[in-house]
């Protein structure tokens, strides 16, 4: 016991090292909020111009930029991409959690768009027949009738992605952020033990990741009201 | 109420998961062929029997130790191979993260740490040190046309380190308690080696690296137009710390011929021939 209570003790209260560990927590939470919000935009963006482009046969040169898009972000790993837009493109941002935030933002979108065009491609061709021969133009026919459905067949997709991205953020501490996971590198570093930092960093990914799935089990119980059974 | 359960059970695996952890700490002490605690001083035949004995370094850190092709050299490999001629085994270098490598010595992964670690008193909690093979004074990186001449002088600045050296602590504690505490204090940004911070000064990033004295005269070196020199205080102190072996506590057999090797290289002055050598 006496050896878990000074191991709690230098690695939370001496020097103040808790602290670290909340700023590290503020930051992996800024990181994954802000990089979900421009990755579901990118994403949404995405989808409906590969998808427009597909069932058209227009836009040919918008897709072949969105294929190339999705084709780079998906085929190199996260870090890397991290590391080469903290340290060879965005030389010009100072702060290692805006890139972190675009980095992540980006490389999100990649993976949302081909989710959003799983489920808008799940959505019966006749759906949006049935809206263009009401009168309604294409642009209409998808943000009313096509992208309600199809946002809500993808939710479980859409979850599971931001689960993703909120423990990618992990590797923020490439790009000199102070994450959650970079703090517990430091406390242990300083302390040489790895036992309290790394498990109870582990403890608040776990419950972040908890929420976030009671938050997607509410939304689809919600969504499903409207459901005819 | 279910989800409430739930994370109950969560909780649960995780306090048992600590359990666990903490039982095989534990256990490490126990002899597992006597059953009795273990005194650790079996280590050295351990290295004997095994035929081979492993260094934790860290190959970012020239010329201490670096990567040339994909072989690791340097002065600190050197050490490491005279400590292993000298019990008859070969040396097996293992390229690791610095922040963990002594947490890496101190839980047995590793027979020996020797990647530039400077002795200090948080670490002699954890581990054993060897006698200490080099003096070493931590430097600055600045741009030439810098007005940066004291520890004081950080102030307001943004200063980059690597994570867990002796630079990056000194620097956390002056801003944490020390002189730049005060007047909006300064930035400290954490990297996983050198190289890579002097790539974020190169950037306009930073205003400063602090590292150690040869790897910021080599980095200096290889970048026109930025200096290295002395880390000192405004009254002309400067931070004078020492390099050491580091060993898992309680093997005093392993470390009484390490500090056999490491005491005969150092009066040979093989030590100060290695450091000119894996210089150039």
């Amino acid at each position: 016991m006496a050896f878990l209570v000074e191991g709690f003790r230098r690695s939370f209260i001496e020097n103040d090292f808790y602290k670290i560990f909340i700023d590290g927590f503020v930051a992996t939470l800024t990181i994954a909020m802000f990089a979900v919000v421009i990755g579901v935009a990118i994403g949404i963006v995405l989808a409906v111009v590969k998808v427009y482009s597909y069932r058209t046969g227009k836009l040919k040169i918008a897709r072949f930029f969105v294929e190339m898009y999705v084709t780079v972000f998906r085929g190199t790993p996260v870090v890397v991409q991290l590391m080469i837009l903290y340290y060879l493109v965005l030389v010009n941002i100072k702060s290692g959690l805006t890139v972190a935030v675009i980095g992540f933002g980006l490389n999100s979108g990649a993976y949302v768009a081909e989710i959003v065009r799983a489920g808008i491609m799940s959505i019966d061709k006749g759906q949006s027949e049935a809206g263009r021969s009401l009168g309604l133009t294409e642009i209409m026919t998808m943000r009313h009738v096509i992208m309600p459905q199809a946002i809500k067949n993808t939710l479980p997709a859409l979850f599971n992605e931001f689960i993703t991205l909120l423990k990618e953020t992990s590797v923020a501490g490439y790009i000199t952020v102070i994450d959650l996971t970079k703090a517990a590198d430091l406390v242990r570093s300083r302390t040489m033990q790895p036992f309290f930092p790394l498990l109870s960093v582990a403890l608040i990914y776990l419950i972040l990741v908890v929420g976030l799935t009671a938050l997607q089990g509410a939304m689809e119980r919600k969504l499903q009201k409207s459901d005819r059974r | 109420m279910k989800k409430f359960r739930f994370i109950a059970v969560l909780l649960l695996v995780a306090v048992a998961m600590a359990g666990c952890g903490g039982g095989g700490g534990d256990a490490d002490q126990i002899d597992p062929e006597t059953g009795k605690p273990s005194t650790k001083t079996g280590k050295l035949s351990q290295i004997k029997d095994a035929g081979y004995i492993v260094m934790y370094t860290n190959a970012e850190f020239p010329p201490y130790e670096f990567l040339d092709g994909n072989d690791i050299v340097g002065v600190d490999v050197e050490i490491g191979r005279a400590i292993a001629d000298e019990i008859g085994v070969e040396l097996e270098v293992v390229n690791a993260d610095f922040g963990g490598l002594v947490a890496s010595i101190a839980s047995g992964k590793g027979d020996v740490g020797i990647s530039g670690i400077t002795v200090t008193e948080d670490r002699k909690r954890e581990v054993d040190f060897s006698v200490p093979y080099v003096d070493s004074v931590q430097y600055l990186i600045i741009p030439e046309d810098s007005g940066i001449r004291f520890v004081e002088d950080l102030a307001t600045k943004t200063i980059g380190v690597q994570t867990g050296t002796t630079g990056s602590m000194l620097v956390e504690d002056e801003i944490n308690v020390g002189v730049l505490k005060a007047e909006g204090g300064a930035e400290l940004r954490q990297y996983t080696s050198a190289p890579i911070a002097m790539q974020d000064l190169l950037n306009g990033r930073l205003d400063a690296v602090v590292i150690d004295e040869l790897v910021a005269i080599a980095l200096a070196g290889e970048n026109p137009g930025y200096t290295a020199k002395p880390f000192i205080y405004s009254a002309g102190t400067p931070m004078t710390e020492q390099f050491a072996v580091a060993v898992a506590k309680g093997n005093e057999d392993l470390l009484a011929v390490i500090d056999k090797v490491v005491g005969e290289m150092v009066e040979d002055g093989l030590i100060e021939h290695y450091i000119q050598q894996y210089s150039e």
